[in-house]
C-alpha cells in the first residue's frame, strides 16, 4: 500500500473507527490511541489486504483486539486510563447512552457496535471478532435482549 | 426463548440508521419483537455522540509505520549477520582446532601438577567474582 492509497483508506475509514471505539472503551483518549496504533499495525502487517471491504474489516479486527487487551489491563493496572462517561457535561444528550453502555459486557458492546452501529453482516462480525459464524447471531441475540432491557430500565 | 431472529431485521436496521420508513416496515417493526429491539439499540447506539477524531494526521501514521517497518527489517538483516558470523566463527574454530595436536595437549597437561590446576582454577573464580562485584557497585 501506498501513501495516497492509505490516506484514502484513513479518509473512509477514520471517523466510523474512532467511533467504534470511543463507545467500545467509553474513552475518547483511548480510543485515539488505540486508533492511531491499529493504523500503524495495519501498515505494519506483512500482508495488507487489497479489497477496500476486507481491508476495513481488519482494521476494525485490530482495533478490536487492541481494545480486548485495554480490558485486559484496566483488571490489574489501576493507573490505566477509565471510561469517562460520567463526566460528560449534563447538558450532554447522549449521557444516558454512555451510561448504559458502560453498563453492557465489553463482548456484549463489540457485537452490538458492529452490528448496529457498523451495520456488519454476521459473517463479517465473525471475522472482525474471531467468533465463529454460526456463534454470532445467538451471542448477539443475547447482547441485543440485554441492552434492550437496559435502555428499558428493565435491568439493574 | 428463540434465537431465530425476523428476516426483516436488516432492513428494519437500515430504516433504523437512516430514519427512512416505509409505513409496511414501521407497522411490522411495532409488531414484531426482533424487530422492535433492532430499532431501539439501533436508534439508542445512533445518539451516542462521537467528536470527530484529533489523532496524528495520515501521513504521520505513514511516517511512523514506515520506520517501524525499518527497523523490523534491520533487526532481521542483524540477525542473518549475527547468525553467518557465529557460522563462519564456528568453521574457523573448527579448522583451527583440527590443526591441534591432542595428544602432545593432554599430555603436557598431565605434566602439570595438581596444585597448578587448583591455584589456575582458584585465580579464574576470583577474577569473576571480582568482576561480578564492580558490575555491582557501578549499577
Amino acid at each position: 500500500m501506498n501513501e495516497p492509497a492509505f490516506a484514502m483508506l484513513y479518509a473512509r475509514t477514520a471517523g466510523p473507527l474512532c467511533g467504534y471505539l470511543r463507545k467500545l472503551t467509553g474513552n475518547a483518549a483511548v480510543a485515539e490511541d488505540l486508533m492511531q496504533d491499529s493504523y500503524i499495525r495495519f501498515l505494519s502487517a506483512a500482508h495488507v489486504p487489497d479489497a477496500d471491504d476486507h481491508q476495513r474489516h481488519y482494521l476494525f479486527r485490530i482495533a478490536t483486539n487492541l481494545a480486548r487487551d485495554y480490558f485486559r489491563r484496566l483488571k490489574y493496572d489501576e493507573h490505566a486510563p477509565r471510561p469517562v462517561a460520567h463526566v460528560l457535561p449534563p447538558s450532554d444528550d447522549s449521557r444516558d447512552v454512555w451510561r448504559q453502555l458502560e453498563r453492557v459486557s465489553p463482548r456484549d458492546r463489540e457485537l452490538l457496535l458492529l452490528a448496529y452501529v457498523e451495520g456488519l453482516s454476521h459473517a463479517e462480525i465473525a471475522k472482525v471478532t474471531g467468533l465463529m459464524r454460526a456463534s454470532v447471531r445467538p451471542l448477539l441475540y443475547r447482547a441485543r435482549k440485554r441492552f434492550v432491557a437496559i435502555v428499558q430500565g428493565g435491568a439493574s | 426463548m428463540t434465537m431465530s431472529g425476523c428476516a426483516h431485521e436488516h432492513e428494519t436496521w437500515q430504516a433504523s440508521a437512516s430514519g427512512r420508513w416505509t409505513p409496511a416496515l414501521e407497522a411490522h417493526a411495532r409488531e414484531c419483537a426482533s424487530c422492535a429491539d433492532v430499532r431501539i439499540v439501533t436508534e439508542t447506539l445512533a445518539t451516542a455522540s462521537s467528536p470527530a477524531p484529533t489523532a496524528m494526521a495520515p501521513s504521520a501514521i505513514w511516517f511512523c509505520a514506515r520506520h517501524i517497518r525499518r527497523v523490523r527489517a534491520m533487526t532481521r538483516i542483524e540477525l542473518v549477520s549475527l547468525f553467518g558470523q557465529l557460522a563462519a566463527l564456528a568453521v574457523i574454530t573448527g579448522a583451527a582446532l583440527s590443526f591441534v595436536d591432542w595428544p602432545a595437549v593432554w599430555a603436557a597437561a598431565e605434566a602439570v601438577p595438581a596444585p597448578a590446576w587448583a591455584g589456575l582454577v582458584a585465580l579464574v573464580t576470583g577474577a569473576l567474582v571480582a568482576r561480578n562485584l564492580s558490575e555491582r557497585s557501578t549499577h
